[in-house]
Protein backbone atom coordinates (compact mmCIF):
# COMPACT_ATOMS: atom_id res chain seq x y z
CA UNK A 1 0.00 0.00 0.00
CA UNK A 2 1.66 3.32 -0.84
CA UNK A 3 1.87 5.42 2.57
CA UNK A 4 -0.16 8.51 1.05
CA UNK A 5 -2.94 6.02 0.55
CA UNK A 6 -2.69 4.39 4.56
CA UNK A 7 -2.38 7.80 5.73
CA UNK A 8 -5.55 9.07 3.70
CA UNK A 9 -7.26 6.14 5.16
CA UNK A 10 -6.71 6.07 8.68
CA UNK A 11 -7.54 9.85 8.65
CA UNK A 12 -10.84 9.26 7.06
CA UNK A 13 -11.40 6.70 10.23
CA UNK A 14 -10.71 8.86 12.64
CA UNK A 15 -13.28 11.96 11.03
CA UNK A 16 -15.50 9.44 9.59
CA UNK A 17 -15.28 11.08 6.42
CA UNK A 18 -13.20 13.29 4.61
CA UNK A 19 -11.62 15.85 6.66
CA UNK A 20 -12.76 19.64 5.76
CA UNK A 21 -10.52 22.63 6.10
CA UNK A 22 -10.86 22.48 9.90
CA UNK A 23 -9.12 19.69 10.50
CA UNK A 24 -6.41 19.47 12.59
CA UNK A 25 -5.01 15.56 11.65
CA UNK A 26 -3.03 16.49 9.20
CA UNK A 27 -0.90 13.78 6.58
CA UNK A 28 2.32 15.14 8.44
CA UNK A 29 1.15 14.33 11.65
CA UNK A 30 -0.08 11.11 10.88
CA UNK A 31 3.11 10.19 9.47
CA UNK A 32 5.16 11.13 12.51
CA UNK A 33 3.65 7.69 13.92
CA UNK A 34 4.32 5.48 11.56
CA UNK A 35 7.74 4.59 12.60
CA UNK A 36 6.62 3.43 16.05
CA UNK A 37 3.51 1.43 15.11
CA UNK A 38 5.81 -0.35 12.50
CA UNK A 39 8.12 -0.95 15.19
CA UNK A 40 5.45 -2.35 17.07
CA UNK A 41 4.52 -5.02 14.75
CA UNK A 42 7.68 -5.69 14.33
CA UNK A 43 8.12 -6.23 17.67
CA UNK A 44 5.49 -8.35 18.28
CA UNK A 45 5.77 -10.52 15.31
CA UNK A 46 9.19 -11.05 16.86
CA UNK A 47 7.86 -12.20 20.26
CA UNK A 48 4.85 -14.26 18.42
CA UNK A 49 7.71 -16.23 16.71
CA UNK A 50 10.03 -16.67 19.48
CA UNK A 51 6.58 -18.19 21.35
CA UNK A 52 5.44 -20.29 19.04
CA UNK A 53 8.86 -21.33 16.93
CA UNK A 54 11.71 -20.82 20.13
CA UNK A 55 13.20 -18.69 17.36
CA UNK A 56 13.22 -14.89 17.48
CA UNK A 57 13.65 -14.36 13.54
CA UNK A 58 11.74 -11.39 11.69
CA UNK A 59 10.12 -12.25 8.41
CA UNK A 60 11.79 -11.40 5.66
CA UNK A 61 8.86 -8.77 4.12
CA UNK A 62 9.80 -6.30 6.92
CA UNK A 63 12.97 -5.69 5.79
CA UNK A 64 14.81 -2.64 3.54
CA UNK A 65 17.98 -2.33 1.44
CA UNK A 66 19.68 0.64 1.62
CA UNK A 67 22.36 1.35 -0.80
CA UNK A 68 25.04 4.24 -1.33
CA UNK A 69 25.19 5.85 2.17
CA UNK A 70 28.30 7.78 2.41
CA UNK A 71 30.98 6.62 4.87
CA UNK A 72 33.24 9.20 6.59
CA UNK A 73 35.68 9.29 9.36
CA UNK A 74 34.42 9.34 12.78
CA UNK A 75 36.69 12.27 13.69
CA UNK A 76 37.89 11.28 16.60
CA UNK A 77 39.42 7.75 16.81
CA UNK A 78 41.83 6.72 14.13
CA UNK A 79 40.64 4.05 12.09
CA UNK A 80 36.76 4.25 12.72
CA UNK A 81 34.41 5.54 10.12
CA UNK A 82 30.62 6.33 10.60
CA UNK A 83 27.92 6.36 8.03
CA UNK A 84 24.05 7.35 8.54
CA UNK A 85 21.54 5.17 8.62
CA UNK A 86 18.31 6.36 7.30
CA UNK A 87 16.24 5.43 10.78
CA UNK A 88 17.07 3.63 14.60
CA UNK A 89 16.90 0.82 13.58
CA UNK A 90 14.50 -1.42 15.84
CA UNK A 91 16.23 -2.63 19.07
CA UNK A 92 15.44 -6.40 18.35
CA UNK A 93 17.47 -8.51 20.17
CA UNK A 94 21.05 -7.12 20.31
CA UNK A 95 21.52 -6.08 17.05
CA UNK A 96 19.10 -7.72 15.02
CA UNK A 97 17.30 -4.85 13.54
CA UNK A 98 20.24 -5.08 10.92
CA UNK A 99 20.71 -8.08 9.21
CA UNK A 100 23.59 -7.03 6.39
CA UNK A 101 26.21 -4.13 6.17
CA UNK A 102 28.40 -4.57 2.76
CA UNK A 103 30.96 -2.12 1.51
CA UNK A 104 30.74 -1.37 -1.84
CA UNK A 105 32.30 0.40 -4.74
CA UNK A 106 31.84 1.13 -8.31
CA UNK A 107 32.80 -2.71 -9.32
CA UNK A 108 32.84 -4.31 -6.04
CA UNK A 109 31.09 -5.09 -3.67
CA UNK A 110 32.89 -6.87 -0.11
CA UNK A 111 31.75 -10.28 2.07
CA UNK A 112 29.11 -8.98 4.75
CA UNK A 113 30.97 -7.37 7.67
CA UNK A 114 30.27 -8.81 11.01
CA UNK A 115 27.66 -6.95 13.50
CA UNK A 116 29.08 -6.25 16.64
CA UNK A 117 27.20 -5.21 19.82
CA UNK A 118 28.09 -2.00 21.36
CA UNK A 119 29.18 -3.44 24.88
CA UNK A 120 32.03 -5.71 22.54
CA UNK A 121 33.47 -3.44 20.40
CA UNK A 122 36.22 -2.42 22.62
CA UNK A 123 36.81 -6.00 24.41
CA UNK A 124 37.13 -7.24 20.95
CA UNK A 125 40.15 -4.58 20.72
CA UNK A 126 42.34 -6.86 22.89
CA UNK A 127 41.18 -10.24 21.44
CA UNK A 128 43.21 -12.15 18.21
CA UNK A 129 41.23 -10.26 15.54
CA UNK A 130 39.38 -12.24 12.80
CA UNK A 131 39.40 -11.14 9.33
CA UNK A 132 37.10 -8.44 8.22
CA UNK A 133 35.08 -5.17 9.42
CA UNK A 134 33.16 -5.27 12.33
CA UNK A 135 30.83 -2.60 12.56
CA UNK A 136 28.20 -1.91 15.02
CA UNK A 137 25.72 0.82 15.27
CA UNK A 138 24.80 3.38 17.65
CA UNK A 139 21.46 5.15 17.53
CA UNK A 140 21.10 5.75 13.02
CA UNK A 141 24.74 5.84 13.06
CA UNK A 142 26.26 2.50 11.80
CA UNK A 143 30.10 2.60 12.99
CA UNK A 144 33.58 0.84 11.17
CA UNK A 145 36.84 0.16 12.60
CA UNK A 146 39.08 -0.31 9.75
CA UNK A 147 42.23 0.94 10.89
CA UNK A 148 44.32 -0.94 8.32
CA UNK A 149 42.40 -0.05 5.41
CA UNK A 150 40.98 3.69 4.41
CA UNK A 151 37.53 2.67 3.42
CA UNK A 152 36.23 6.45 3.12
CA UNK A 153 35.93 5.87 -0.70
CA UNK A 154 33.64 2.81 -0.17
CA UNK A 155 29.64 3.35 0.19
CA UNK A 156 27.51 0.88 2.90
CA UNK A 157 24.69 -1.52 1.78
CA UNK A 158 22.64 -2.02 4.69
CA UNK A 159 19.98 -4.47 5.02
CA UNK A 160 17.84 -4.10 7.97
CA UNK A 161 14.53 -3.63 9.58
CA UNK A 162 12.40 -1.16 8.19
CA UNK A 163 9.26 0.43 6.67
CA UNK A 164 10.90 1.97 3.90
CA UNK A 165 11.57 5.62 3.13
CA UNK A 166 7.93 6.73 4.24
CA UNK A 167 8.11 9.08 1.31
CA UNK A 168 4.14 9.72 0.75
CA UNK A 169 4.24 8.10 -3.01
CA UNK A 170 6.61 4.98 -1.80
CA UNK A 171 5.25 1.53 -1.47
CA UNK A 172 5.13 1.05 3.20
CA UNK A 173 7.50 -1.95 3.50
CA UNK A 174 4.47 -3.82 5.64
CA UNK A 175 3.25 -6.84 4.60
CA UNK A 176 -0.55 -7.03 4.90
CA UNK A 177 -1.51 -8.43 7.76
CA UNK A 178 0.26 -5.92 10.21
CA UNK A 179 -1.88 -3.12 8.64
CA UNK A 180 -4.58 -3.35 10.63
CA UNK A 181 -2.22 -3.63 13.40
CA UNK A 182 -0.76 -0.32 12.56
CA UNK A 183 -3.99 1.70 11.49
CA UNK A 184 -5.28 0.40 14.77
CA UNK A 185 -2.57 1.95 16.73
CA UNK A 186 -2.15 5.59 14.69
CA UNK A 187 -5.61 5.62 15.11
CA UNK A 188 -5.98 5.25 18.23
CA UNK A 189 -3.40 7.47 19.84
CA UNK A 190 -5.06 10.19 17.56
CA UNK A 191 -9.01 9.56 18.61
CA UNK A 192 -7.03 10.10 22.11
CA UNK A 193 -6.45 13.28 21.21
CA UNK A 194 -9.73 14.48 19.77
CA UNK A 195 -11.81 13.24 22.74
CA UNK A 196 -9.98 15.76 24.81
CA UNK A 197 -11.76 18.49 25.63
CA UNK A 198 -10.00 22.07 24.26
CA UNK A 199 -9.80 25.15 25.38
CA UNK A 200 -11.65 27.50 23.03
CA UNK A 201 -12.07 30.20 25.21
CA UNK A 202 -9.63 33.56 24.52
CA UNK A 203 -9.60 34.11 28.14
CA UNK A 204 -5.84 34.35 29.34
CA UNK A 205 -6.63 31.29 31.22
CA UNK A 206 -5.43 27.39 30.40
CA UNK A 207 -8.70 25.87 31.84
CA UNK A 208 -11.61 23.87 30.03
CA UNK B 1 -38.87 33.19 -10.91
CA UNK B 2 -41.28 35.84 -9.17
CA UNK B 3 -40.48 39.05 -9.29
CA UNK B 4 -40.16 42.01 -6.65
CA UNK B 5 -43.52 43.26 -7.68
CA UNK B 6 -44.98 39.66 -7.16
CA UNK B 7 -43.48 39.52 -4.04
CA UNK B 8 -44.85 42.88 -3.37
CA UNK B 9 -48.38 41.69 -3.56
CA UNK B 10 -47.90 39.03 -1.74
CA UNK B 11 -47.16 40.91 1.22
CA UNK B 12 -49.96 43.52 0.64
CA UNK B 13 -52.63 40.71 0.12
CA UNK B 14 -51.11 38.80 3.46
CA UNK B 15 -51.65 42.49 5.26
CA UNK B 16 -54.77 43.28 3.83
CA UNK B 17 -56.42 39.82 4.67
CA UNK B 18 -55.96 39.91 8.06
CA UNK B 19 -57.41 43.83 8.25
CA UNK B 20 -54.17 44.92 9.69
CA UNK B 21 -53.34 47.73 7.46
CA UNK B 22 -51.03 48.34 4.47
CA UNK B 23 -47.27 48.72 3.84
CA UNK B 24 -45.96 51.32 1.40
CA UNK B 25 -43.02 50.44 -1.08
CA UNK B 26 -40.88 52.46 1.00
CA UNK B 27 -41.08 50.41 4.31
CA UNK B 28 -41.37 47.10 2.42
CA UNK B 29 -37.84 47.66 0.16
CA UNK B 30 -36.19 48.37 3.62
CA UNK B 31 -38.06 45.79 5.25
CA UNK B 32 -36.59 42.88 2.38
CA UNK B 33 -33.50 43.83 2.89
CA UNK B 34 -33.28 43.32 6.53
CA UNK B 35 -34.77 40.40 6.19
CA UNK B 36 -32.68 38.73 3.89
CA UNK B 37 -30.08 39.69 6.15
CA UNK B 38 -31.50 37.46 8.81
CA UNK B 39 -32.47 34.65 6.19
CA UNK B 40 -28.64 34.73 5.39
CA UNK B 41 -27.06 34.85 8.76
CA UNK B 42 -29.84 32.23 9.60
CA UNK B 43 -28.32 29.62 7.30
CA UNK B 44 -24.31 30.59 7.91
CA UNK B 45 -25.38 29.99 11.45
CA UNK B 46 -26.56 31.58 14.01
CA UNK B 47 -24.67 31.59 17.35
CA UNK B 48 -28.04 31.22 19.46
CA UNK B 49 -28.15 27.87 19.54
CA UNK B 50 -24.16 27.66 20.36
CA UNK B 51 -23.91 25.44 23.45
CA UNK B 52 -21.04 25.08 26.01
CA UNK B 53 -18.25 23.70 24.31
CA UNK B 54 -20.13 22.31 21.13
CA UNK B 55 -20.17 25.97 18.78
CA UNK B 56 -22.17 24.72 16.53
CA UNK B 57 -25.57 26.05 15.01
CA UNK B 58 -28.84 24.11 14.17
CA UNK B 59 -28.66 25.64 10.76
CA UNK B 60 -24.52 26.38 9.31
CA UNK B 61 -23.24 26.69 5.98
CA UNK B 62 -21.43 23.60 5.09
CA UNK B 63 -24.79 21.08 6.57
CA UNK B 64 -25.53 19.73 3.57
CA UNK B 65 -25.88 20.27 0.08
CA UNK B 66 -29.38 22.05 0.86
CA UNK B 67 -27.87 24.90 2.72
CA UNK B 68 -25.59 25.19 -0.04
CA UNK B 69 -27.68 25.18 -2.63
CA UNK B 70 -30.13 27.73 -0.98
CA UNK B 71 -26.26 29.99 -0.54
CA UNK B 72 -25.35 29.14 -3.97
CA UNK B 73 -26.93 32.85 -5.89
CA UNK B 74 -24.12 34.17 -3.21
CA UNK B 75 -21.14 32.14 -3.75
CA UNK B 76 -19.47 33.04 -6.95
CA UNK B 77 -16.20 31.12 -8.32
CA UNK B 78 -13.47 31.54 -6.05
CA UNK B 79 -11.08 35.37 -6.59
CA UNK B 80 -8.01 35.84 -6.33
CA UNK B 81 -6.24 37.56 -3.24
CA UNK B 82 -3.51 39.43 -3.81
CA UNK B 83 -1.20 39.51 -0.15
CA UNK B 84 1.38 41.93 0.21
CA UNK B 85 4.64 41.50 1.91
CA UNK B 86 3.39 42.04 5.38
CA UNK B 87 0.82 39.18 4.55
CA UNK B 88 -2.17 41.45 4.48
CA UNK B 89 -5.10 41.07 1.72
CA UNK B 90 -8.32 43.43 2.09
CA UNK B 91 -11.76 42.03 2.17
CA UNK B 92 -13.49 41.55 -0.67
CA UNK B 93 -15.93 45.15 -0.34
CA UNK B 94 -18.88 42.27 -0.89
CA UNK B 95 -17.67 39.68 1.62
CA UNK B 96 -20.35 38.42 4.08
CA UNK B 97 -18.34 35.06 5.46
CA UNK B 98 -15.45 33.16 4.19
CA UNK B 99 -15.86 29.96 2.58
CA UNK B 100 -12.57 28.84 2.11
CA UNK B 101 -9.37 30.07 1.60
CA UNK B 102 -6.82 28.14 -1.16
CA UNK B 103 -3.24 28.20 -1.90
CA UNK B 104 -2.33 29.14 -5.25
CA UNK B 105 -1.12 26.39 -7.97
CA UNK B 106 1.49 29.01 -9.30
CA UNK B 107 2.52 27.03 -12.37
CA UNK B 108 -1.05 25.92 -13.69
CA UNK B 109 -2.82 29.04 -15.75
CA UNK B 110 -6.16 27.62 -14.79
CA UNK B 111 -7.93 29.73 -12.31
CA UNK B 112 -9.58 26.50 -10.48
CA UNK B 113 -6.66 25.18 -10.03
CA UNK B 114 -5.52 24.85 -6.56
CA UNK B 115 -3.03 23.62 -4.66
CA UNK B 116 -4.40 23.34 -1.02
CA UNK B 117 -6.07 25.05 1.75
CA UNK B 118 -5.37 27.72 3.89
CA UNK B 119 -6.73 27.48 7.16
CA UNK B 120 -8.21 29.85 9.37
CA UNK B 121 -6.37 30.47 12.85
CA UNK B 122 -7.46 32.59 15.53
CA UNK B 123 -5.06 35.18 17.17
CA UNK B 124 -4.39 33.16 20.21
CA UNK B 125 -3.11 29.62 18.56
CA UNK B 126 -0.90 31.93 16.35
CA UNK B 127 2.23 31.15 18.16
CA UNK B 128 1.72 27.32 18.19
CA UNK B 129 1.19 27.24 14.52
CA UNK B 130 4.06 29.57 13.85
CA UNK B 131 6.17 27.18 15.86
CA UNK B 132 4.53 24.08 14.50
CA UNK B 133 7.76 21.73 13.50
CA UNK B 134 5.23 18.64 12.26
CA UNK B 135 3.22 21.23 9.66
CA UNK B 136 5.54 23.82 9.06
CA UNK B 137 3.82 27.06 7.92
CA UNK B 138 6.07 27.73 5.07
CA UNK B 139 4.47 24.70 3.22
CA UNK B 140 1.04 24.60 5.31
CA UNK B 141 0.24 28.61 5.30
CA UNK B 142 -2.46 29.85 7.73
CA UNK B 143 -4.69 33.25 8.06
CA UNK B 144 -6.28 35.60 10.72
CA UNK B 145 -9.25 37.52 10.39
CA UNK B 146 -8.48 41.39 11.27
CA UNK B 147 -10.61 44.74 10.92
CA UNK B 148 -10.75 44.47 7.63
CA UNK B 149 -8.33 42.68 6.21
CA UNK B 150 -6.36 39.26 6.17
CA UNK B 151 -3.18 38.31 7.94
CA UNK B 152 -1.45 35.44 6.00
CA UNK B 153 1.68 33.31 7.21
CA UNK B 154 4.07 32.63 5.90
CA UNK B 155 4.55 37.14 4.90
CA UNK B 156 5.46 36.12 1.53
CA UNK B 157 2.66 33.83 0.39
CA UNK B 158 2.02 36.27 -2.41
CA UNK B 159 -1.63 35.02 -3.27
CA UNK B 160 -4.36 33.32 -2.26
CA UNK B 161 -8.11 32.49 -3.69
CA UNK B 162 -10.83 32.74 -1.72
CA UNK B 163 -14.24 31.28 -2.02
CA UNK B 164 -16.91 33.69 0.03
CA UNK B 165 -20.48 34.40 1.09
CA UNK B 166 -21.28 37.60 -1.23
CA UNK B 167 -23.75 40.06 0.25
CA UNK B 168 -27.23 39.97 -1.81
CA UNK B 169 -27.64 42.63 -3.95
CA UNK B 170 -30.65 44.39 -2.16
CA UNK B 171 -34.10 44.15 -3.57
CA UNK B 172 -35.89 47.33 -5.01
CA UNK B 173 -39.65 47.96 -5.82
CA UNK B 174 -38.97 50.37 -8.09
CA UNK B 175 -41.88 53.15 -9.20
CA UNK B 176 -42.95 55.74 -11.36
CA UNK B 177 -45.01 58.22 -10.40
CA UNK B 178 -48.98 58.72 -12.60
CA UNK B 179 -50.67 61.27 -13.20
CA UNK B 180 -52.64 60.86 -9.82
CA UNK B 181 -49.36 60.76 -8.03
CA UNK B 182 -49.62 57.30 -7.31
CA UNK B 183 -46.44 54.70 -7.53
CA UNK B 184 -46.96 52.65 -10.32
CA UNK B 185 -44.20 49.29 -10.42
CA UNK B 186 -41.15 49.82 -12.74
CA UNK B 187 -39.59 46.85 -13.57
CA UNK B 188 -36.67 48.71 -15.55
CA UNK B 189 -35.73 50.51 -11.86
CA UNK B 190 -36.13 47.66 -9.98
CA UNK B 191 -34.26 44.52 -8.80
CA UNK B 192 -35.35 41.17 -7.93
CA UNK B 193 -34.56 39.12 -5.06
CA UNK B 194 -31.87 37.38 -5.90
CA UNK B 195 -32.70 34.06 -4.30
CA UNK B 196 -34.39 30.94 -5.31
CA UNK B 197 -37.95 30.65 -5.43
CA UNK B 198 -38.52 28.74 -2.30
CA UNK B 199 -36.35 30.80 -0.49
CA UNK B 200 -38.19 33.68 -1.06
CA UNK B 201 -41.38 32.63 0.65
CA UNK B 202 -38.42 32.47 3.97
CA UNK B 203 -37.79 36.05 3.48
CA UNK B 204 -41.44 37.10 3.00
CA UNK B 205 -42.55 35.33 5.80
CA UNK B 206 -39.62 37.17 7.95
CA UNK B 207 -41.32 40.85 6.45
CA UNK B 208 -44.35 39.86 7.21
CA UNK B 209 -42.94 39.10 10.56
CA UNK B 210 -41.54 41.95 11.11
CA UNK B 211 -45.06 44.07 9.53
CA UNK B 212 -47.06 42.43 12.07
CA UNK B 213 -44.90 43.29 15.03
CA UNK B 214 -44.80 46.83 13.83
CA UNK B 215 -49.02 46.84 13.31
CA UNK B 216 -48.74 44.92 16.70
CA UNK B 217 -51.17 42.51 14.73
CA UNK B 218 -50.27 39.04 16.52
CA UNK B 219 -52.61 37.81 13.70
CA UNK B 220 -50.09 38.51 11.11
CA UNK B 221 -46.92 37.65 13.39
CA UNK B 222 -48.90 33.99 14.18
CA UNK B 223 -49.42 33.32 10.32
CA UNK B 224 -45.48 34.29 9.70
CA UNK B 225 -44.50 32.26 12.79
CA UNK B 226 -46.30 29.46 11.00
CA UNK B 227 -44.93 29.67 7.85
CA UNK B 228 -41.86 29.17 9.10
CA UNK B 229 -42.33 26.56 11.87
CA UNK B 230 -44.44 24.64 8.84
CA UNK B 231 -41.87 25.19 6.03
CA UNK B 232 -43.16 26.92 2.71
Amino acid sequence: MIVNVLITRIIRQIYGEKPSDDATITKNLVKTYLPEAIAQAVKTSAKENLQIEGIQYVNNSFYTTFKELQISPEGTIQGDYKCKLPSIPIALGRNEGIASVKLQDAVRTSVPLYMMSADGIDYMDKMPKPKGTPCWNEGSTLFFRSPKLNIEDYTAVVRMVSGGNMEMDSEINISDEWLPMISIYIRDALLASRKVQTDVSNDGLDKI
Amino acid sequence: MPSIDDNFKLVKYIIKKNLNGDVSDASFNMLVKQAELSYLSHLIGGTETYQQGRPISRVELGNNQHIAQKLSPFIDTPELLTIDSNGNAVFPTDMIAVNAMFKVNATSASSRDYSGRIKWVNQDRLYSYLDDPIDPVAQNPIYLIEKNKFQFYPLSLGNAKISYIKKPVSAVWGYTVDANGRHVYNSATSQNLAWGEIDQVEILARVIRIIGVNLNAASVVNFANEIKAAGA
